[in-house]
């Protein structure tokens, strides 16, 4: 069986299709924005008309920002609650659109809007039980982490200071290793679900261990170390910009949170690409 | 330093305690009421050191003494004790509330003999008091009743059989792998105060307070420990069965605290002041390298300025010591000449952790070392008073937003953080209360640190910045060496304003009355608004009127100054006693008011709402903005993370 390299040619398949792209980071950026609305009308009604505002835009002053969140005025469950709620719908949207994501990859053709939307929910209950049944190793890994965060914390006891906090590192990389492989290998069930019309969610995803090849899970760890690179640079960038130049602040977190929907949407081109070079 | 120096200046480190004796001659700094002579052994592998104490108490209490009070802090340190009851009930840095009982934890000290020259064994005379909470499993306090009492002007000594088993780090104190912050380790004679003697049990918020005098303490140890103490190692003598013995002499103190790790790197330095060469003894954890310049540099920077704002640190010679990891419990704390500090390894330059640490413990050396308050019932007094001089020093060297957190990101400064540390607490209890009778420990730290030193940068406000400086200076020199009191302080501040500050101190120290001024409404609009637009309006130049009304929110009165500021440049400064709960402003005039403001550049910083000081007539949504966007940029990466699991 030949193996296509998959990076490449994922990528040129991300990128001849901008738009959908471009739609994602608009719905995130929506719900994001609706879900700031609490609290930019909480801290507005204090903040606006008050000269004590200078020391958040002129700099970032901690002590001013502690004293603003304890204020009886900002009702901080409410504003948490906003956020959290713009996180499930976030989840869903995300479930609906995964089956039009990977018939859009997995097409030569240009799919019609109606198209899409047919590819997204005829694959979504396919597509959430995948999910659910992907809950039970991504435990595992948690458990596995856990296991090693208590280890690592056990040797605090040892003289060497870094000891311990090296351990937790080492542990956290290990179990981001894990987090990735099992990440590859829903998203290559995903990918089978949507374009070979598998059902029988289980033993998809049994079936599907054992097809996670090398080249994939290679690929899905170097994009992750590229998001995270990438992420790590433009904050060093940030770090440079004058603390009232919000329109920079805002373009440099959308080019973030760009990365990080371009390098994921990669990743499941990639899933698509295995799943064509499969018998 | 590199640790090669260590070779030479740990000799003449050596040579000038040797010479201590020989600068006797000059006159003591303190009333000496305690000499202290004591002589140990210290057992790593046991955590215990055993020892005879000989004390020597002159009596300058001018009564005739027949019973004499000691602290035995180390048997706080149980399950029953009042000081675990306390930290079980309210939470502590040491101890969390719902911590099960950790027997490493356990601490003791054990009386083996009491012996009084002239009288006898009196250890069948030792009797546990409680004179705080009457708990009968708190055993922090012995008492001896003599046969016959000491006269005034006579002098008694006591020998006394030790032996102190520390517990794993815990309040200050105690040991981990091979360290070991010898702290409250021996029997201390209370003070005899207010014509009464004043020894309270060891509370979870408390800390100590102990009578002036000089200390010879010679120890036994392991011959590779490094150790560092309280006054200056006079000899060292390695025994040659792995032991060596040390000798440290101090004098005019009122506590002697130890140390000893053989992990420690040690690197001396000396530091000039105006009043003379000190010298600095860093006692680091290897690894840390980069925290030892961060120490060195803000300790001589915090003695610079205590010299030059306070007066002069008489001692020649001040230790600093970095706990290792897993005792931060021991660290951030103070002794007489001997201070603990903390940082990390991963410790970044921005986060001015070490600074801070280092310039509050060295700052006790004043305010509580030399002005030995009673911090069991005046805590304020040195916390503080220290918290203020906290705020003063690293304003001074490190900026005055940027003396606490320093990143390109974020930044915030110390009378912020005091101011924020209070607030939270501001009406449960004054100032003046017992250390050990707040009502949780937050309040303790909130009001004893936070209020006091907010209450002492308000009074900037009051008198002026020089002259609160120069109120504590005059109280530095008046009290060092003594133990003054709350209305010492006050009186001293007085004094030096040259007015009657006692309607501030009995609202500010006294009470628990919430100071929150509020620009309630502004109002602008023409003056002519019932003119219809026709013949008599808009005829020459247009005259508005502008409205103010401040609010007293809080209970605490104080004199306000209204700033309001015209679109045409004028600036209106109004006052106002503040005594009434309102008062309203108008102004008449060709310009539209721009702004009001009641504590321009925030400096009653007792106010607990900064927010609401100032209105601002035509809205500046920067702040609103720019929050508002990293609100939704971090849902954004909460919401890219949790793509992860779709």
């Amino acid at each position: 069986m030949t193996h296509p390299s998959t990076s490449p040619s994922a990528l040129a398949r991300v990128l001849s299709h901008p738009r959908l792209i471009a739609w994602i980071l608009g719905v995130s950026l929506i719900l994001a924005w609706l879900a700031s609305l609490p609290a930019r009308t909480a801290f507005g009604g204090i903040l606006n008309h008050s000269k004590a505002s200078t020391a958040l835009v002129q700099g970032f002053d901690v002590g001013t920002f502690a004293e603003l969140l304890s204020s009886p005025e900002i009702p901080q469950e409410a504003l948490f609650a906003a956020s959290g709620a713009q996180l499930l719908v976030w989840f869903i949207f995300l479930l609906f659109i995964t089956g039009g994501v990977y018939a859009t990859y997995g097409t030569q053709n240009r799919l019609t809007t109606g198209e899409f939307f047919h590819a997204c929910g005829g694959a979504f209950w396919r597509l959430v039980r995948l999910t659910l049944t992907s809950l039970l190793p991504f435990a595992l890994v948690g458990g596995i982490f856990a296991l090693l965060v208590k280890w690592s914390n056990g040797l605090e006891a040892s003289p060497n200071e870094r000891t311990s906090d090296y351990a937790l590192w080492a542990g956290l990389a290990f179990a981001g290793l894990l987090m990735t492989f099992v990440r590859a290998w829903f998203d290559l069930a995903q990918a089978k679900a949507v374009l070979r019309g598998e059902r029988g969610i289980f033993k998809l995803a049994l079936r599907t261990f054992r097809r996670v090849t090398l080249r994939l899970y290679v690929t899905y760890v170097a994009l992750v170390g590229l998001r995270l690179g990438l992420t790590v640079a433009l904050l060093a960038l940030w770090m440079r910009l004058a603390p009232e130049s919000t329109g920079k602040v805002f373009l440099l977190m959308q080019l973030i949170v760009l990365v990080n929907i371009t390098t994921r949407l990669w990743q499941r081109a990639a899933a698509v690409r295995a799943v064509e070079g499969m018998a | 330093m590199t640790r090669w120096s260590v070779c030479l200046f740990r000799p003449l480190a050596l040579l000038a305690g040797a010479m201590l004796p020989l600068l006797a001659g000059s006159p003591p700094l303190s009333d000496r009421v305690v000499a202290y002579r004591i002589e140990g052994t210290y057992d790593p592998k046991a955590h215990t050191v055993t020892a005879l104490e000989t004390l020597t108490y002159v009596n300058k209490t001018g009564q005739a003494l027949d019973r004499f009070p000691f602290h035995l802090y180390l048997n706080g340190f149980q399950p029953k004790a009042t000081w675990i009851k306390e930290a079980h009930r309210d939470g502590s840095r040491d101890f969390g509330g719902n911590s099960g009982w950790d027997a490493k934890k356990t601490g003791s000290q054990e009386i083996q003999s009491f012996e009084v020259e002239g009288m006898g064994d009196l250890k069948g005379q030792l009797q546990f008091i409680r004179p705080d909470d009457g708990n009968p499993d708190d055993r922090t306090v012995v008492e001896v009743k003599l046969p016959k009492p000491v006269a005034p002007g006579a002098s008694i000594t006591f020998k006394i059989g030790f032996k102190a088993t520390f517990p794993e780090v815990i309040a200050r104190t105690g040991y981990k792998r091979d360290f070991l912050m010898a702290g409250q380790w021996f029997p201390k004679v209370g003070v005899f105060w207010k014509g009464q003697w004043n020894c309270h049990q060891f509370h979870a918020s408390t800390e100590f307070f102990a009578d002036y005098g000089t200390y010879d303490v010679k120890l036994t140890l392991p011959a590779s420990y490094h150790f560092g103490s309280t006054g200056v190692v006079t000899s060292e003598k390695v025994n040659g069965d792995g032991t060596k013995t040390v000798t440290a002499r101090a004098e005019d103190v009122h506590d002697f605290a130890w140390t000893a790790d053989p992990r420690y790197v040690v690197t001396e330095d000396d530091v000039l002041l105006p009043s003379g060469k000190k010298h600095i003894r860093v006692l680091m954890q290897a690894g840390r390298a980069p925290s030892t310049a961060r120490y060195l540099q803000a300790l001589k920077g915090t003695m610079q300025k205590f010299e030059e704002w306070y007066g002069p640190y008489p001692y020649p010679q001040i230790t600093v010591v970095d706990p290792p990891h897993g005792a931060d419990g021991a660290g951030g704390m103070e002794y007489p000449m001997l201070i603990t500090c903390g940082t990390s390894w991963k410790m970044p330059k921005g986060a001015m952790l070490p600074e801070l640490v280092t310039e509050h413990e060295f700052g006790h050396q004043y305010w509580y070392g030399m002005v030995g308050t009673n911090e069991f019932e005046d805590a304020w007094l040195d916390e503080g008073l220290n918290s203020y001089s906290e705020v003063k020093v690293l304003d001074a060297l490190y900026g005055r937003t940027t003396g606490v957190l320093n990143f390109p990101f974020a930044t915030a400064g110390g009378r912020s953080l005091q101011r924020l540390s209070y607030s939270g607490v501001a009406d449960f209890d004054p100032m003046t209360r017992n250390g050990w009778q707040y009502a949780t420990g937050n309040a303790y730290g909130g009001t004893t640190y936070g209020k006091t030193a907010t209450v002492l940068l308000t009074l900037e406000h009051l008198i002026g910045e020089a002259k609160v400086q120069e109120a504590l200076r005059v109280y530095f020199m008046r009290f060092r060496f003594k133990h003054p009191t709350e209305e010492d302080f006050m009186a001293t501040v007085n004094e030096v304003a040259g007015q009657n500050l006692d309607w501030f101190w009995n609202q500010a120290v006294k009470g628990t009355a919430r100071l929150d001024y509020r620009v309630r409404k502004v109002n602008v609009e023409r003056a002519d608004w019932y003119a219809a637009s026709g013949a008599d309006a808009g005829k020459g130049a247009v005259s508005y009127r502008s409205e103010a009304m401040v609010h007293r929110k809080g209970d605490f009165v104080y004199p306000v100054t209204l700033v309001a500021t015209f679109d045409n440049g004028e600036v209106v400064k109004e006052s106002w006693d503040g005594q009434d709960r309102w008062r309203r402003w108008e102004w008449v005039r060709p310009a539209k008011l721009v702004s009001v403001e009641i504590n321009p550049d925030q400096a009653i910083l007792l106010d607990l709402n900064r927010f609401n000081d100032s209105y601002v007539v035509k809205a500046d949504t920067r702040a609103t903005s720019k929050l508002g966007t990293y609100w939704m940029t971090i849902s954004q990466w909460a919401s890219q993370l949790l793509a992860w699991l779709v």
